[in-house]
């Protein structure tokens, strides 16, 4: 069995077929291959992220529950992407996968062309430092620590010194708009304030990928919105490649490229409408 | 990044302080105990051997009672008689020997009046053993002559022996006291030895305490022995020891060169300090405990922490070494103020000890006693930390995410 990687389709037959990079690809449609052949070489030259065959199984006492299902999935640079789905469709799983925070049952990740499923835990560490930043909807800030210190604590696990680390968090919380607050505790600081410290925590080692995990879930919506033009500004003015999972079609209004999870597999547009219309 | 580390535990301790204030409090007992514990104990030691070194090494003392229970010998009735005494003197290697009387009874002076440890003596051997071979001087008069009314007085005895809250009199030469009844005239005051026993005691002749106290037999509380010079004081024992067991027809008294009795205080001291530094240790594992206990507690709390802190970057052992230094921290803070505590518990018993004529007896206090306290409270603390950030340091990121 095989599985689509435009549109991430279980696939019985081989009918449709191209090879790229000295590896075989199968697709569904006549369609899907002409959309892979067209985008393959140029898109291919700057992907940051690809899943290939990517599963993902629990075991939670004898019941095995299959989050992911066979997804193929790739992000380039500079996208501005939002990944919905209803919840239980594995949603959770992928970010978590992208974010280089758990690995795949099966299967490869990509990042940066580099099979992370080989790394060990302290190697995942230092690349999720370095090349994912967070940006999470309970902001997940370290309270004990003031606004600078949060952004600042990123850059320790890196091993840069502090007047390198200082100057760095100084500029960002300029980016974000909160150089007069850097000594505020985050209790100090309104939701949406939390949220753009966060943004910065997540750009302090300048990192290619974005990963906000319902950014403006626990902000009422002029606030949501003001800090989901914070990340279209990043994405625009830095090119940094944005990952926005959530369950708000307003705020996946804000992404270019929409990518839908349903039960585990990835549907892209034409066939998320097939399911639905059968 | 050992120092950020240091600040981001030392920032997560600030933040909970009642808890880590608590826990503090558990290691600040055990060190502090530990500490006073081997300050005085060391100080008890070096007060013994002092005395021991003015002791003499060739002098020897001859007790009732067995050697290995010494106590019994004193309380049981068991006493030496003059004829003991001349079987000594007559031992070959034997310099001096002279019988020493030890009761206790009240002196008066003035209007008040004291029990007080009494010696009877005889004048013209104990002057020459206790000036020439135990370092006694005198600060004023002479020695006391056989059949006299005649009395010698430790110092304190002169200074503060009658004296109660600046009421009452110091003694002084040529001035009187009463004992049973006759009137004595004080003839000479001892300087100060630094301790209790002798500088509060008074010193007659014996003839004269056998007639006070109307005793008819010829009691002796214990013989006092000087060897003669170049002879093996542990041979001169030995053969004291064989002379009386013939002479007594039993074994029913010791023979103790000063080296055995340095031997003996030095065993009751150690014996003493084991189980205080038991108790204090004791103190200690369960104050680690405390430390256990909270740091779990803290992963526990902290698991969503953890998990934000793996996401932007730390690998298991950045969060391991967190935590325990965390444990550390408290275990060194713990330390510092024990240590404070337990120096000022020592020297408040050494003044107290002062007060009370034990002037021996000092706290013993150097930089390796303070070197030793606060790496070992840190040391405490790391090993009771080692588990929680063991487990910290494990988590997996996604389920510490989750964690709420």
């Amino acid at each position: 069995m095989f599985i689509d990687s435009v549109c991430g389709m279980e696939i019985k037959n081989k009918k449709f077929h191209s090879s790229h990079d000295k590896r075989n690809y199968y697709f569904c449609s006549t369609k899907c291959k002409l959309k892979f052949e067209k985008e393959s070489v140029r898109s291919r030259e700057k992907v940051v992220i690809e899943f290939y065959n990517v599963w993902k199984v629990y075991e939670l006492g004898n019941a095995r529950i299959t989050a992911v299902k066979g997804a193929n999935l790739e992000i380039s640079k500079g996208e501005f992407l939002s990944i919905q789905g209803p919840s239980g469709s594995g949603k959770s799983t992928f970010l978590h996968l992208i974010g280089c925070l758990d690995l795949p049952t099966k299967g490869s990740i990509f990042l940066d062309r580099k099979d992370i499923s080989m790394l060990s835990e302290s190697e995942l560490a230092q690349i999720r430092g370095r090349k994912i930043g967070f940006v999470f909807q309970q902001f997940n800030l370290i309270n004990t620590l003031n606004a600078l210190e949060n952004v600042m604590l990123p850059m320790i696990f890196q091993g840069k010194v502090i007047e390198e680390r200082r100057k760095r968090a100084v500029e960002l919380l300029d980016v974000v708009g909160l150089k007069d607050r850097m000594y505020h505790k985050p209790k100090e600081l309104s939701g949406g304030q939390m949220q753009r410290v966060a943004i910065a925590r997540a750009l302090a080692n300048d990192p290619d990928v974005i990963l906000a995990d319902e950014p403006t879930g626990n902000l009422d919506s002029s606030t949501g919105h003001s800090v989901m033009n914070v990340l279209v500004n990043l994405n625009k003015k830095f090119g940094k490649t944005i990952i926005v999972v959530t369950h708000d079609p307003y705020i996946a209004k804000y992404a270019k490229r929409k990518v839908n999870i349903l039960d585990g597999q990835i549907a892209h547009d034409h066939q998320f409408m097939k399911r639905f219309i059968w | 990044m050992i120092g950020d580390y240091f600040r981001l535990a030392v920032d997560s301790i600030r933040h909970r302080q009642l808890r880590s204030w608590l826990t503090i409090l558990g290691i600040v007992i055990g060190i502090s105990l530990v500490v006073t514990m081997i300050s005085l104990g060391e100080g008890m030691k070096g007060a013994v051997s002092q005395q021991l070194s003015r002791f003499g090494p060739d002098t020897l003392v001859v007790f009732p009672g067995k050697e290995a229970n010494l106590f019994s010998g004193f309380f049981g009735g068991l006493h030496l008689e003059d004829d003991d005494v001349d079987v000594v003197k007559n031992t070959k290697g034997v310099d001096i020997a002279f019988p020493v009387l030890i009761k206790t009874i009240r002196i008066e002076f003035g209007d008040k009046d004291k029990q007080t440890l009494l010696h009877g003596l005889p004048s013209k051997e104990s002057e020459k053993f206790l000036k020439d071979f135990q370092g006694w001087e005198l600060a004023d008069g002479r020695w006391f002559r056989d059949k006299s009314n005649e009395i010698v007085i430790g110092f304190k005895l002169a200074k503060e022996g009658f004296k109660e809250d600046d009421k009452g009199k110091e003694i002084r030469l040529n001035q009187k006291v009463e004992i049973d009844g006759e009137k004595f005239t004080v003839v000479g005051i001892i300087a100060s030895l630094g301790e209790r026993e002798h500088d509060f005691a008074g010193y007659i002749s014996l003839d004269k305490l056998r007639d006070i106290i109307g005793s008819s037999e010829k009691e002796v509380t214990n013989i006092d022995i000087k060897a003669a010079p170049g002879v093996d004081p542990n041979e001169v024992a030995e053969r004291i020891k064989k002379n009386l067991k013939r002479s007594r027809d039993a074994e029913d008294f010791a023979v103790l060169t000063s080296e055995r009795m340095g031997n003996i205080a030095g065993n009751i001291i150690a014996v003493i300090e084991v189980v205080l530094l038991g108790l204090a240790v004791i103190a200690l594992v369960v104050g680690g405990i405390g430390i256990m206990n909270t740091m779990y507690t803290g992963v526990l709390e902290r698991t969503k922490e953890i998990g934000v802190m793996k996401a932007i970057g730390a690998r298991n052992r950045d969060i391991g070494l967190i935590f325990l230094m965390e444990a550390g921290i408290i275990g060194l803070v713990g330390g510092s103020i024990g240590l404070a505590i337990g120096v000022s518990i020592a020297k408040i018993v050494e003044f107290i000890a002062h007060q009370n004529g034990l002037s021996l007896l000092s706290a013993y206090i150097n930089i390796w006693l303070i070197l030793f306290g606060l790496g070992f409270s840190f040391v405490i603390g790391c090993i009771a930390g080692i588990l929680p950030a063991m487990q910290a340091s494990k988590l997996k990121p996604v389920d510490a995410l989750r964690y709420e």
